[in-house]
């Protein structure tokens, strides 16, 4: 981002002339105000000062950083002096270096001042009406309010969904001096027979729930005072014997609460009416209880109390009760999703307990972003930001760290799927010839787990879960299991006289069935079990894609989906849950690009989500929403970070160091090899889709992988493998994607400073960057040096592995040579016993 | 203002609350406000400490509790009886419990500001937010749609 640069410097003001200017040209009084934006985040004051310094003299100069973290936004505003200095900012430096300068405050095209004064450009002046009645039209407040002045608009906001007018109405004016009139004039007074208040419209957040007076009658009632002994039930028996009941909410029972509160909600206004009069100051359990009306609402003093007086008393609470309170008010949530209240949450969990919390968080689902789960960081170091994205894919990722967690050990990681805050992990094992469906469900914010086991029929091949679903509405868990069938020679006589031609396809397939258990929530075993045998076409296409680690079902709205989308031709497939039926979902002729592309929820509709893995900050994000059967497409800006790869990296592929190690270096020898061509010109590369395929399917690869992130020595064998690919590189410093920086070593001779995005392949579809970087003067010095050292650990290794010592010396390796090491524990638990489907 | 039992050395400090009110208390008691300890270390506690933000009522109702949580330290019956009390004033009081609360935060006393913010977190423990929003009367902000969102999002909360 050399903005500026070195047309920039010799600037002449005299040079702006000649360029088209917007008319008519206002005088300034606060300076002439620029917005720069796509901004790197590693901008600088310094150096946005000096870049726009040299077109003319900045007055102001604001970089909005972020509140939490403090590094920059993205954007900045700029002020400049004179018009033609800001002018000319915008003709130079704008989409040079891809930041983008504009007015900051314009209309039509036409830059305006920053504050409002004398002129043509003068701010409006909003005037906000409450309590207006019903029957009032826009003709009449236009009457009203434009007797002394002119008003520009009006707007009245109609509420659909209640066919009642929302009671207020925004007024705009020209002129400040008229709209103080109209507030002091008709503030108060009787308006269509209702007083009106008028009063400055400037914070809206106060009058959206505004509602007429009377246009909800009462049916809500309070009752206190009752003790802790009294059931709901008994409430139920007492207060049904005035009317109908519809809703019914008393407290907690589980809870030790000294004295207890009911909300009673009745279908009638004369049946709560009845209630209050022969119900309150009555007696039960020996005390007397008081009826009154609910929603008799005075203004909250509870509510206006600071953030960190609020957050210290959330901060007391138990995790279910921190949800129930999200959902109170707009403020508490805010307070409750916030980033800061996660980190205290967290820091005190850590400090109480001394143990590793576990949290899920369902941050704020903005319009324009999606909901996502935050899992608190749980390791070795203190914080780190773990976050997920809140789909099964990403989800997938934490089910390893989750199990430790759990204190299930010893459960493969084979995630099946994650549905409403569910996860479900499980596996198949085959005892001669018997096949165990073992699932697991866990919510990982109580920590409970439930497990299921169904014994399979001997007769069938292999099966294993795929697919995992919470029916909200039944309390039922799914579980979808394939089996591979090969089709019985009868069956396909049977066919072959019917279709011939389809009689050649079966030959070659085996036949997938699916089982759909369903499980009740208390359950242990299935209580009904539906063999479906499926004859999509894309399901055979899909499946056998995917190698095991990707079988992970993604459940929304009633619906399991599979996919496949690292194709040209990308493949979904839905399962109705209700009707049991599949259904092919069309994906046209949609091109993803991405080097992760995963189904997600996107605003209650399915969508893909393409996303670029980019060694910058922000990931270009791109989701496509089908809608009414088609696939629309739209950028997504504000992704949090959360979904960038790096930071997973650190805790995960610790633990993913194996024992098998000496193995991945032919491995890795061939893959350097067969992708030599793809090193091109010395910038990062990405793996092709083949590539990680085929990593995906070789799995000791991201073994070695991780363990080439973090250890010295094993760079030292990729030094090894460059030098037989004749790229000389030596390396001289690692750091994570995360701290991309570079920091090692200043680019020696030219250009064999070399970054390379390591693909490392962990537990699941994780992919992680690591950078390295090289250069040609540190292989000179070192080369010879590494060479020897590594046929020598060669030896070894060949040594160990025969005598089976093999975990061991890389541990041993680990100790010696990384230090970072030492700090973190570090499971060596050989995870080959664990996996029986392999 | 009553003695405890160890004033050896009581200094008497006064205060003077926002509306005007003048109040002695001991040192001990005073000192347990981290404000006023920082206000004597700074030696400008020299005549009436003012407190500009604290009103006379609010005032006595935190010397009150400080001198009773001074005094329940090793009662375990008494700290439940004041535990109950907050649900007591929370319900009949809001307003002064928010008062309360913030001049606590004000003066800096951590030992109470622990009592007061336990008292409204015991108050919100295991209540529906529906009745949450009804006892201390805060406005429910969410459109329709909205709620039906978020208590759809945190189900498992309220099961």
């Amino acid at each position: 981002m050399a903005a500026g640069g070195p047309e920039g410097k010799g600037f002449r003001l005299s040079q702006i002339e000649s360029w088209p200017r917007p008319l008519p040209r206002p005088r300034a009084i606060e300076g002439w105000t620029l917005l720069v934006t796509n901004l790197s985040r590693r901008a600088t004051k310094y150096f946005l000062r000096e870049t726009f310094g040299e077109v003319g003299e900045v007055t102001r100069l604001r970089l909005n950083l972020d509140d939490d973290l403090g590094f920059p936004k993205g954007s900045a505003l700029i002020e400049y002096k004179n018009y033609d200095e800001a002018l000319a900012a915008i003709n130079v430096l704008h989409l040079n270096g891809m930041i983008s300068v504009e007015w900051a405050n314009e209309r039509d095209g036409v830059p305006i001042r920053l504050l409002h004064a004398e002129g043509t450009y003068v701010r409006r002046w909003y005037v906000l009406v409450t309590r207006v009645q019903g029957k009032v039209q826009e003709a009449n407040l236009q009457y009203l309010f434009g007797k002394y002045g002119e008003v520009t608009s009006i707007q009245m906001n109609h509420c659909g969904y209640i066919r009642f007018p929302k009671g207020y109405a925004f007024i705009e004016y020209k002129h400040h001096e008229v709209a103080c009139w109209a507030m002091k004039l008709w503030n108060g007074s009787e308006f269509f027979g209702d007083v009106i208040s008028v009063r400055w419209a400037d914070d809206h957040r106060h009058v959206y729930r505004e509602i007429p007076a009377g246009s909800l009658p009462d049916r809500l009632l309070l009752v206190t005072g009752l003790t802790a002994r009294v059931a709901a039930a008994e409430l139920h028996l007492q207060f049904g014997i005035y009317g109908e009941i519809i809703n019914f909410e008393t407290y907690d029972g589980r809870l030790d609460v000294v004295e207890g509160y009911a909300l009673i909600e009745y279908k009638r206004f004369k049946e709560a009416r009845a209630a209050i009069s022969g119900a309150d100051r009555n007696e039960l359990h020996g005390q007397t209880i008081l009826v009154n009306w609910a929603n008799k609402m005075k203004p909250t003093y509870i509510n206006m109390l600071f953030d960190d007086l609020m957050r210290n008393i959330f901060l007391r609470l138990p995790l279910h009760s921190i949800f129930r309170c999200s959902s109170v008010c707009k403020r508490w949530k805010h307070i409750i999703s916030d980033r800061l209240f996660e980190d205290m949450h967290h820091d005190l969990a850590l400090k109480n307990h001394g143990i590793n919390p576990s949290m899920l968080f369902l941050a704020d689902g903005n319009e324009d972003k999606p909901s996502f789960v935050y899992f608190f960081k749980n390791g070795f170091k203190r914080r780190s930001g773990v976050r997920g994205v809140c789909n099964s894919a990403y989800l997938e990722m934490r089910v390893a760290r989750l199990s430790q967690l759990l204190n299930l050990h010893c459960i493969p990681h084979v995630n099946i799927g994650s549905s409403n805050g569910l996860l479900c992990y499980g596996h198949s094992c085959h005892c001669v010839g018997v096949t165990h469906d073992v699932a697991y469900v866990t919510n990982p914010l109580t920590k409970k787990f439930a497990r299921f086991a169904r014994h399979c029929d001997e007769n069938l091949g292999p099966s294993r879960l795929i697919g995992f679903a919470f029916d909200v509405n039944e309390k039922k868990f799914k579980l979808v299991s394939l089996t591979e069938e090969v089709v019985g020679s009868k069956e396909l006589e049977a066919d072959s006289s019917a279709h011939p031609e389809k009689k050649l396809k079966k030959e070659l397939k085996k036949e997938l069935k699916v089982d759909i258990l369903t499980i009740g929530a208390d359950d242990v075993h299935p209580d009904d079990c539906k063999r479906i045998k499926i004859s999509q076409d894309s399901f055979y296409r899909i499946f056998p894609q995917l190698s095991d680690a990707k079988f992970s079902s993604f459940a929304m709205n009633g619906c399991l989906y599979w996919c496949y989308l690292y194709s040209s031709s990308p493949l979904i497939i839905a399962l109705h849950m209700r009707l049991n039926l599949f259904i092919d979902i069309p994906v046209g002729d949609l091109v993803l690009t991405g080097d992760r592309r995963f189904l997600m929820d996107w605003k209650g509709k399915l969508a893909i989500a393409d996303v670029a893995n980019s060694f910058d900050l922000l990931p270009a994000v791109k989701i496509w929403v089908r809608e009414d059967g088609e696939w629309i497409g739209q950028e997504v800006h504000s992704w949090p970070d959360s979904i960038l790869l790096p930071n997973w990296i650190e805790d995960f592929d610790i633990e993913m160091v194996n024992d098998r190690g000496f193995f991945f270096f032919f491995f890795f020898f061939f893959f350097t090899f067969t992708e030599k061509n793809s090193i091109e010109g010395g910038i990062e590369f990405l793996p092709s889709v083949e590539m990680q395929k085929a990593m995906i399917r070789s799995k000791p690869f991201k073994l070695w992988f991780s363990l080439a992130v973090q250890n010295p020595i094993s760079t030292w064998f990729l030094t090894m493998i460059d030098f037989n690919l004749d790229i000389s590189h030596a390396p001289c410093g690692l750091a994570l994607h995360r701290k991309f920086t570079p920091v090692g070593v200043p680019p020696t001779l030219g250009k064999t400073i070399i970054n390379i995005g390591i693909l490392s392949i962990l537990s699941k579809k994780e992919i992680g960057f690591a950078t390295f970087q090289f250069s040609f003067l540190y292989w000179f010095l070192m080369g010879p040096f590494c060479f020897f050292y590594l046929m020598l650990l060669i030896s070894i290794h060949f040594l160990f592995y025969a005598l089976g010592l093999h975990g061991f010396i890389i541990e041993l390796f680990m100790n010696l040579y990384s230090s970072d090491f030492k700090n973190k524990k570090i499971l060596f638990e050989s995870r080959e016993e664990e996996s029986p489907h392999r | 203002m009553a003695s405890t039992s160890n004033s050896t050395s009581s200094k008497i400090i006064t205060l003077r609350s926002s509306d005007g009110e003048v109040f002695e208390v001991e040192e001990s008691v005073a000192l347990e406000s981290n404000l006023i300890r920082r206000m004597m270390e700074d030696d400008c506690a020299n005549n009436i400490i003012p407190l500009p933000n604290v009103t006379a009522p609010i005032f006595y109702l935190v010397i009150e509790h400080c001198k009773k949580h001074a005094e329940m330290k090793d009662n375990k019956e008494k700290k439940k009886e004041l535990r109950s009390q907050g649900e007591e004033l929370l319900k009949s009081d809001p307003h002064t419990y928010s008062n309360l609360m913030e001049a606590v935060n004000y003066l800096d006393i951590k030992s109470l500001m622990d009592l007061t913010a336990q008292w409204l977190a015991d108050f919100l423990k295991g209540k529906s937010p529906r009745l949450i929003r009804e006892l201390l009367k805060i406005k429910n902000d969410f459109t329709p749609e909205e709620e039906a969102e978020i208590l759809e999002r945190n189900r498992w909360a309220f099961d």
